[in-house]
């Protein structure tokens, strides 16, 4: 027979821990709820911006700006360092929000058969950094939110730190991995081709025409520059922050899935610690007869 | 002929919508921009953007600059703050 005491403090353990449990998916509710409409107030920019860069990629003129890539002058770059950005949390307790990342990054590596030393990380997010760390890969970059400075400054700092390393040629491709926010249920781990830009196929002319570059700046390639590492930034931003969102979503769901497991298990013991007391009153009631036959 | 005007800054859309015409403040100075204008890219200065639709114009304040990109009848502005 199960000991009485002994279920009685696994229960008592368990509600508390479903009370912490709710307590978390509330706090989570209320960032979700931050998150989700700083993401969605972005969302204009940042697609706006997409729209600009798909405008204008078909100039020619732009296509000696670095973020194009060098391969006319070199050949294939193929083969050469890969730089991956992954946007992980700092928090665990969110299902399998950074695990999903993960997989991703390796099924990414094997695919592209890239060797472990070939590939530099720029991470954010301390689970991400952690996991990377242990596993023994190269970190060019790894800050976690808590550092203290506002996002979009440590977007700019990530976002400079990859773009000087490309520049430099120690990377030839930069990819994003992050999870993108579908809807509270649903976020999936995507990657995405930042750097080098897409060449812009010749049959596929699209819309635009030539453009004028206004040349108040001494040097055209300045708005070019700028306009181009804006749009890194940005991307990049949005990502952070589509991450923050589908975090706390993701969050919100494992801690609703734990209270109600809770409950589940708390139903449970309840149940056995009923039967094991009537069985205890039972036999204590069949004692008292027995002595009581016993006496007549 | 109208200009299909996007006008978004980092807390989300400020306009979007047919214009019959707009003026930007470009850092060369300001610009008009008309149905059927050459295609261009150019920063913004701080200064007004204005915009023409029927017969009012309305005005938007352009604090920290951005870029503006023009092609096709499509104007597409973003602005930094």
């Amino acid at each position: 027979m199960p000991n009485l005491k002994s279920i009685k403090t696994k229960i008592s353990s368990i509600k508390n821990t479903r009370q912490i449990t709710k307590a978390m998916k509330m706090v989570a509710g209320s960032k979700f709820k931050k998150n989700q409409s700083a993401m969605n107030e972005f969302r204009a920019y940042a697609s706006a911006y997409d729209e600009v860069i798909k405008n204008i990629s078909g100039n020619t003129v732009l296509r000696l700006h670095p973020f194009y890539g060098k391969i006319t002058e070199k050949g294939s770059k193929s083969g050469g360092n890969a730089g991956i950005i992954i946007i992980s949390t700092d928090r665990g307790l969110c299902g399998s929000f950074n695990i999903n990342l993960f997989k991703l990054f390796f099924e990414e590596s094997k695919s592209k058969a890239l060797d472990s030393s070939k590939i530099k990380l720029y991470i954010l997010g301390k689970k991400g950094y952690d996991f990377f760390k242990k596993n023994n890969y190269n970190i060019a970059f790894g800050m976690t939110y808590f550092d203290g400075a506002p996002i979009f400054n440590l977007t700019a700092l990530l976002c400079d730190t990859v773009l000087k390393d490309f520049k430099n040629n120690d990377i030839d491709s930069v990819h994003i991995i992050s999870n993108r926010y579908i809807s509270t249920l649903q976020q999936k781990a995507d990657s995405e081709k930042l750097l080098p830009f897409e060449m812009f196929k010749t049959g596929d002319k699209g819309k635009s025409g030539g453009y004028l570059i206004e040349e108040t700046v001494n040097y055209e390639g300045e708005i070019i520059d700028k306009i181009f590492t804006t749009y890194i930034r940005t991307k990049i931003y949005y990502k952070i922050l589509e991450s923050f969102a589908g975090e706390q979503a993701a969050r919100m769901n494992a801690m609703d899935n734990a209270t109600r497991n809770a409950g589940k298990l708390i139903n449970k013991l309840t149940a056995s610690y009923n039967k094991a007391r009537q069985a205890a009153v039972t036999l204590e009631i069949l004692d008292i007869i027995n002595g009581v036959n016993a006496v007549k | 002929m109208m200009l299909r005007l996007k006008i978004v800054n980092k807390n989300g859309l400020i306009f979007e919508g047919d214009a019959g015409f707009c003026e930007i403040p470009a850092d060369a100075g300001i610009e008009g921009v008309m149905p059927g204008h050459v295609n261009f890219i150019s920063n913004l200065a701080p200064g007004v953007i204005k915009y023409k639709i029927g017969e009012t114009y309305n005005e938007i304040t352009v604090s920290e600059g951005g870029f503006a990109e023009i092609g096709n009848d499509n104007v597409n502005i973003l602005l930094d703050s």
